[in-house]
């Protein structure tokens, strides 16, 4: 196992080059720059600020420079909010983005599967169709009507909730973002424990645990729930990357100061440095959280051990 | 329904009858489809002595195993059984599941015809067999261990200490079907069903399995049913047989009985496709043509298509299960095989 990790984190190592790379090349190739909006702005106070951000120099030696800072652990100085490193802001982000995402994923794994799993159980009865159909509208509708829908349901008419701010995480301020990010992965997760689950007790090792005489709630705990569960590691890292993703939208739309945010703020002011901050950050958990998701897999499945 | 039981010969002095384990009465076992209801076993009756084994044979799904399946309630979500199976003189068909949870693996085990697939991918086989002993018999892990591996060495695992502490993957095919046949055993079930158990198996360990089958047999009182295509298998194990064809049984008889004097024409085909030493294996025939479509049974006999003796009563009407000598039933319009 441990000869696994240390070649899966290897392999992690050039990906994550990659990913940097890319972003810190196409980000010079779009148009514009960080001093664009700032009109009002000398000719030659731009470039002397082009200059204390090192964006007189050639592209590639930029790139350089800015490897060489990170792999120091530096992410260089925020362009936009100039009394800030890279590194406070993504200090301030991270713990709100890093709360909201495991949230959202203990809710939609919890939800999910329970929702897949009774599903299976009761197949083609009320609580099949019931659950799977609230698993189509999950899946078919996108974030950003979700979240706007539940804000005036229960933001503005009922009064229920706060519409938006993060009030350091108290629950009432989770509410929504949370279920408005969980949503579509409870829908993809519940029909995905659903079909496994069918398929499981379909299975030879399923008769044979039956007709050892096991009570069925100790058939289904000792001899499919690890097999059900397989697909489901396996899901684990695009589930990962959707919430990530999901959550830049989340964050935006509900003023949450998370990464998503100072993602998107970065992206549109050309903060070169912030953006490169997050994606890095978001690469780096993405390839983690993957491996993770493996090495889950490899503990479950004695098949792949081996390997 | 025509017979009970059909008495053992008498091969060696004729001791008291023993008494009646499972007794099978007008067992059926349906299945609903998209396609309309098959019926996979059709009035099936039998008795099943301590001690005694009774063989099943006939070609691929004439609904040999779900016959047991259904016996044991451990059909597939589609099918149904309906009738009367007793055990003990107890009524177990479609009772619930604590009461079938109570018998299975206790008193009625079976060894599924495709055990490479029916052993926990993910639990190691020591669990997976200390499990039935835990279940039934209340036993700690150190107990249920070391019975264990005593049947692990008595199907001739080799190396049951290391083996008990491996996953079904690590087993070779033939292995994982001694691995089922061990844990069959395991309580000493009083009605042993065993559907094919040496298919997957090389001739000198099918030989070896057998001998275990006999074993039990001989000096346990556990009753066993062999589910087999080998009549081989049957001539030498098994004290009566069935016959089924097309989800009904066509003869029923005890061994010498059948293979010296078979009286259905089904039964006569199998025995003329059966290698043996005499002949050379091109000589080899099978029966010509095929296995009817349960779904669409014909009116009359369900052999007729097939049969070299068929007569126009044969289309009209379907022969039922009767005696035709003591001991001895069929179901043909023929009284006597030309
Ligand atoms: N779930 C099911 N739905 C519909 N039909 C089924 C189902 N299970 C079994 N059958 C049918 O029941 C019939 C009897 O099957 P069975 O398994 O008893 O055959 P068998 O005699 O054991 O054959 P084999 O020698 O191949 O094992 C088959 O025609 C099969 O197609
Ligand atoms: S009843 Fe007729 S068709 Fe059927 S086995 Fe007898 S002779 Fe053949
Ligand atoms: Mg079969």
């Amino acid at each position: 196992m441990l000869s696994f990790i240390s070649r899966r984190l290897a392999i992690a190592v050039p990906t994550l080059l990659v990913v940097i790379a890319g972003s810190f090349f196409l980000m010079r190739a779009a148009p514009g720059g960080p001093f664009d909006a700032d009109a009002q702005l000398e000719p030659e106070v731009i470039e002397n600020l082009r200059a204390a951000y090192d964006l007189d120099k050639p592209v590639m030696e930029q790139f350089l420079l800015y490897m060489a800072r990170l792999l120091r652990g530096d992410f260089g100085p925020s362009i936009t909010y100039t009394d800030y490193t890279v590194t406070e802001l993504l200090a301030i982000g991270l713990p709100v983005s890093v709360k909201l995402g495991l949230t959202a994923t203990a809710v939609a794994l919890l939800f999910g599967c329970l929702m897949g799993i009774f599903a299976a159980l009761y197949r083609n009865r009320w609580i099949d169709y019931v659950t799977m159909s609230i698993a189509m509208t999950g899946f078919a509708v996108p974030a950003f009507v979700v979240a706007p829908v539940l804000t005036l349901v229960f933001g503005l008419y009922l009064k229920l909730l706060p519409i938006s701010g993060w009030n350091d995480g108290a629950l009432q301020n989770m509410v929504l973002p949370v279920i408005a990010l969980a949503l579509p992965q409870i829908a993809i997760l519940s029909r995905l424990t659903r079909g496994s689950m069918l398929e499981v007790m379909r299975q030879n090792y399923i008769r044979t645990a039956r007709a050892k005489g096991l009570p069925e709630y100790k058939v289904v705990a000792g001899h499919a729930l690890k097999a059900v569960s397989l697909p489901l590691v396996s899901y684990l890292g695009p589930a990962i990357a959707g919430i990530m993703t999901g959550s830049v939208i989340i964050e935006q739309i509900f003023g949450l100061p998370g990464m998503g945010r100072y993602f998107i703020q970065g992206a549109l002011s050309r903060d070169y440095p912030l953006v490169m901050g997050t994606v890095v950050v978001y690469a780096t958990a993405i390839i983690l959280l993957n491996l993770l998701a493996d090495v889950i897999y490899g503990y479950l499945d004695p098949r792949v051990r081996r390997e | 329904m025509a017979t009970g039981s059909v008495e053992k010969r008498a091969r060696v002095a004729p001791a008291a009858e023993p008494a009646t384990v499972l007794e099978c009465r007008d067992l059926n076992v349906h299945f609903d489809t998209p396609d309309g209801r098959i019926a996979a076993v059709n009035g099936i009756s039998f008795d099943l002595k301590r001690g005694r084994c009774l063989g099943i044979v006939g070609e691929s799904g004439s609904g040999k195993s779900q016959t047991f399946l259904g016996i044991l309630g451990l059909l597939a979500s589609n099918g149904h059984a309906v009738g009367s199976v007793k055990l003990h003189g107890e009524e177990i068909l479609n009772v619930p599941r604590r009461r079938l949870d109570a018998i299975r693996g206790e008193k009625l085990a079976i060894v599924f015809q495709d055990s490479i697939t029916g052993l926990t991918p993910h639990k190691r086989i020591g669990e997976q067999l200390s499990e039935v002993l835990t279940e039934h018999r209340g036993l700690g892990r150190t107990a249920a261990r070391a019975k264990v591996l005593e049947m692990l060495e008595l199907v001739r695992i080799p190396e049951a200490e290391k083996r008990f502490r491996m996953y079904p993957h690590e087993f070779s095919g033939g292995m994982r079907q001694r691995v089922m046949v061990a844990q069959a055993l395991l309580c000493q079930p009083d009605v042993l069903i065993a559907d094919e158990p040496t298919t997957a198996l090389d001739v000198t360990v099918q030989a070896q399995i057998l001998k275990l089958f006999k074993g039990l047999a001989d000096h346990t009182n556990t009753a066993l049913v062999m589910i087999t295509h080998d009549l081989g298998v049957v001539a030498g194990l098994c004290d009566e047989v069935m016959v089924m064809y097309a989800g009904r049984v066509v003869e029923h008889a005890a061994v010498d009985e059948l293979f010296y004097a078979p009286r259905h024409p089904y039964t006569r085909g199998l025995l003329a496709c059966m290698p043996r030493a005499d002949r050379d294996s091109e000589a080899l025939t099978a029966i010509p043509g095929q296995p009817p479509d349960l779904a669409a049974l014909p009116a009359g006999c369900a052999f007729a298509p097939r049969c070299p003796y068929a007569f126009e009563r044969c289309e009209a009407e379907r022969p039922t299960l009767s005696l035709a000598a003591p001991g001895h039933a069929r179901a043909c319009h023929l009284e006597a095989l030309p």
